[in-house]
């Protein structure tokens, strides 16, 4: 957790591109929604280990999101029945439901269809969210608190110290 | 002289990306556009000079190493160098490749050592489950295929690790791939065919200390089940409020003689004047002996001297020395005779009390042993018809403690049946019903189910199997079975069918037949609906104690059984024991014993009507019926009718025997002191003969001493010159 944090902190305060947080702040906002223990969750889990973004970022947006998720279930589980009872989207339906394995998705689960579609939707709105949060953070606020004395004071604090002497992510977060 | 400090030239090290020479518009991509951080791209820029390009003309941007002046900045040059050359593309190829040759390995792995996984996977499962080793010969997993198949499956028995709990020759499931792709086993055949129980095994089926270890533990921790605790409680009721003994029991009462007497003991006089008898009687016995025997021996005694005295022959005598001799002797003698005859009639007369107090005993218990013979005649002769009819349940009771242990022994394995077989019924409506586990409420943050929707035809539950096919049977052809089943599901709503079977199994003699069909759809009206037939199952029910009947036969049973929709259990059935053998062991009265055994031998068959109903709460009602009951009874009604006489023979003659008893009681110390008192009677009547007869050889003795001193006084007279007138007087003296 803290190589995540730290992870993530040294991203933002330095020159990573600031959609490899955005982009993983969405797709930990994706796999948050989607329920997991499903082919759909494990592909697009393995699907974000390929691709370059801030892994740092990408667990804490999973984990502090997987918190919230829950909550919004019965809205899900409506969107996605909604969308799985769509007429004329049935015979696309039926191709995947006799195609072998993609079963294994469960994409015919209402809370999963509703969770996927949700955070497909959801994708580009919080990529740009970030993407500007994390420009205006870098343009406006980063200069100020690294210039200040209290963010002197405050990485000198023994367990900031501690998150920055944290292990690696395994190659992970590069 | 002193050495001058020489600074040492900065030796700048540049990232290979500042090393470039960009043009204007690859400075701004490839450096200006890398870098996010205001006072990094400013601190950047005022690094980058501008020079001419010699060959192409234009601007040209490069950094100025000449501005790098101290090595922190230089360290942030490095820095920055660092990031921009970590933006590369968004795809991470190597990571891409890492993750294809693991999913190609893993692949590779589960196809090389499918069938090995696979096989260490059901030897767990089932090694677990029984708590024995379980061997497998052959296995193959295909999935192209969609086949997989076992061959020798061996299950070790935990009781008896050298026999095999059962084997399955072979096993062969085709199941659907599409399905399977979507985490469902389906299989439309499923064919399990030599399959055999008891077998016996080569190598132990013991576990390994370290497994038994875990499945004992695992047993340990198992919590019984409450309901099934109390149908146990129940169960064992039923069986010990069983008694099939107490009919034949209260009839053995009326014939018994003995109980006859012991009715009438409290109106018999006799016993308490028996007891009076043997209370008083041998204390004065006791009292008495010792004296008796010595008056006896001084009667002995004075006889004796008598017996000497009555030899002396005083005629014989010539002397007065002589008879003065015999005098003495005599006297003593006489002396004796008055002692022993004193003591005699001291005896005689202080006993005279005790003898007449014995002779008042002894007329009492006459008396009373003639009215209580004169009772027990009258009680005999009233023995007018014995009466059956606490008896009526003496073959079929037998029934109900086997029916119950039965019922007992096996509801278990149903009712863990039929647990399984609901819980495997996972349709969304049950899942609501039940409402949140535990583990869901302790999870607060766990996702809703949701729905799972099909589409088009095949929309198959999770695990369903179409038709499954079994076949047992032994190499010898002693056992032999198959069965079919169809629509085997963990959800019938969705496969919108019941699951229905049909098994049917020979084995030795015994053959069992069963159908029907489990149906756990919301709107089925009964659960379970099964018919069996089963049949030549030898039964042997050892009597339960005097009186009570055994039976050995060969047992069939045709039935149904019912489960409602709330868990009720009944089964119906007729019960019949063929070849039956219905024995009683011995009891007294023995014609009793006889009879019955008679009545029993007589029964070949036994029809039986049962009806078990067991509520999911545990309670229990076996219900037995059977027309042999009628039968057993009005044969024995009218056999002990037949011997109403002989109970009359019998009572009467055990009331002599009783009586004779009484008196062979009260009469043998009655005599005991008779004799004593004898005794010192006979040593009175004694001693005073023997004093009659000393006195008698006394006076005899005496009258010889007289007639020898006149005989010396003559003979002196006749010597000496005495006067004849002196001579007349002195003579007439004598």
């Amino acid at each position: 957790m803290f190589s995540y944090i730290k992870s993530f902190f040294q991203a933002l305060n330095a020159n990573a591109h600031p959609g490899d947080i955005a982009h993983a702040v969405a797709l930990g906002l994706l796999l948050a929604l989607v329920p997991k223990a499903n082919l759909l969750w494990a592909f697009i889990f393995f699907l974000t280990m390929f691709i370059r973004v801030n892994k740092g970022a990408f667990f804490l947006a999973l984990i502090l999101l997987s918190f919230v998720t829950p909550f919004a279930d019965p809205a899900l589980e409506a969107i996605g029945y909604g969308i799985l009872t769509f007429g004329p989207l049935q015979g696309a339906y039926r191709f995947l439901y006799d195609t072998p394995f993609v079963g294994l998705t469960r994409f015919n689960n209402s809370v999963v269809a509703g969770s996927f579609a949700a955070g497909i939707v959801l994708y580009v709105p919080a990529y740009l969210l970030f993407l500007k949060l994390v420009t205006a953070y870098r343009g406006k606020l980063q200069p100020k608190i690294v210039n200040s004395k209290a963010y002197k004071v405050f990485l000198n604090l023994p367990l900031i110290k501690q998150i920055a002497n944290a292990p690696s992510l395994g190659g992970f977060d590069k | 002289m002193t050495k001058e400090k020489t600074v040492k030239p900065l030796k700048v090290k540049i990232p290979p990306v500042f090393r470039k020479r960009y043009t204007e518009a690859q400075y701004k991509k490839k450096i200006l556009g890398k870098l996010f951080i205001a006072a990094d791209k400013a601190f950047v820029e005022s690094l980058y000079a501008t020079e001419m390009d010699p060959k192409k003309g234009g601007t040209r941007y490069v950094l100025d190493a000449s501005l790098i002046k101290d090595k922190k900045t230089m360290k942030r040059v490095a820095a920055i160098g660092k990031e921009i050359k970590k933006q590369k593309g968004r795809i991470n190829l190597g990571n891409v490749i890492a993750a294809l040759a693991c999913c190609l390995v893993l692949v590779l792995t589960l196809v090389v050592f499918r069938n090995q996984i696979a096989r260490a996977v059901i030897v767990s499962s089932m090694q677990g489950a029984f708590g024995a080793k379980c061997e497998v010969r052959s296995l193959d997993v295909n999935l192209l295929d969609t086949h997989f198949g076992i061959e020798g499956l061996a299950q070790a028995s935990r009781e008896d690790p050298m026999k095999n709990l059962f084997e399955a020759g072979k096993i062969d499931v085709k199941f659907d791939l599409l399905e399977l792709s979507r985490g469902k086993l389906v299989a439309e055949n499923v064919e399990i065919t030599g399959v055999t129980w008891g077998t016996a095994r080569a190598t132990s089926g013991k576990l390994p200390p370290r497994a038994e270890k875990k499945f004992a533990e695992r047993q340990k921790n198992a919590k019984p089940n409450p309901v099934q605790e109390k149908l146990s409680a129940e169960f064992n009721r039923l069986k010990s409020g069983i008694s099939v003994g107490s009919g034949i029991s209260a009839v053995k009462d009326q014939l018994d003689p003995a109980k006859y007497i012991e009715q009438e003991k409290a109106s018999l006089l006799s016993p308490a004047v028996v007891a009076e008898v043997q209370a008083i009687v041998p204390a004065l016995t006791d009292k008495w002996s010792a004296r008796a025997d010595d008056a006896r021996k001084k009667a002995d005694a004075a006889m004796a001297d008598a017996k000497a005295v009555s030899a002396i022959k005083p005629q014989t005598m010539k002397t007065a020395a002589e008879v003065k001799s015999a005098l003495d002797t005599v006297t003593k003698a006489a002396d004796t005779s008055k002692d022993a005859l004193a003591f005699a009639q001291t005896a005689s007369k202080e006993i005279g009390t005790d003898t007449a107090t014995v002779r008042d005993l002894s007329a009492k218990a006459e008396k009373a042993i003639a009215a209580d013979s004169a009772r027990l005649k009258g009680l005999a002769a009233s023995v007018k018809s014995i009466n059956l009819q606490t008896g009526s349940r003496a073959v079929s009771g037998l029934f109900d403690s086997f029916i119950a242990g039965t019922l007992g022994t096996y509801y278990p394995y149903y009712q863990k049946g039929m647990s399984a077989l609901a819980m495997m019924q996972s349709s969304s409506k049950d899942k609501k019903e039940k409402g949140e586990s535990l583990k869901d409420k302790a999870n607060a943050l766990s996702r809703l189910p949701g729905r799972d929707l099909s589409f088009g035809s095949g929309s198959m539950p999770s695990f369903a199997m179409r038709r499954v096919k079994l076949s047992a049977g032994d190499a010898s052809g002693t056992m032999s079975g198959n069965a079919d089943a169809e629509n085997v599901t963990n959800d019938q709503e969705r496969l919108g069918a019941p699951t229905t079977f049909a098994a049917a199994f020979a084995h030795g003699a015994m053959s069992e037949r069963v159908s029907g069909k489990l149906d756990f759809r919301a709107a089925a009206t009964e659960r379970v609906n099964a018919g069996f037939d089963v049949g030549g199952y030898p039964v042997t029910i050892p009597s339960a104690g005097s009186g009570i009947p055994g039976v050995s036969g060969k047992l069939g049973s045709v039935g149904t059984l019912i489960v409602s929709p709330d868990g009720t259990l009944v089964i119906e059935t007729t019960v019949r024991v063929k070849e039956a053998n219905l024995t009683v062991p011995a009891f007294d009265p023995e014609f009793l014993h006889s009879m019955y055994a008679d009545v029993l031998s007589g029964i070949k068959t036994v029809d039986l009507g049962v009806r078990a109903t067991i509520s999911p709460a545990g309670e229990v009602s076996v219900q037995v019926s059977s027309g042999i009951d009628k039968v057993v009874n009005e044969a024995l009604q009218a056999g002990i009718a037949r011997q109403v006489e002989r109970v009359k023979a019998e009572v009467k003659k055990y009331a002599e025997n009783w009586i004779a008893d009484q008196k062979k009681a009260y009469s043998s110390e009655i005599a005991q002191f008779t004799d004593i008192s004898s005794k010192v009677t006979d040593a009175l009547t004694d001693a005073k003969s023997g004093g009659k007869a000393i006195d008698g050889k006394k006076a005899e003795l005496e009258a010889r001493g007289r007639e020898i001193a006149a005989d010396a006084v003559k003979q002196g007279l006749d010597k000496a010159p005495v006067p004849d007138a002196v001579k007349g007087t002195l003579e007439k003296l004598w």
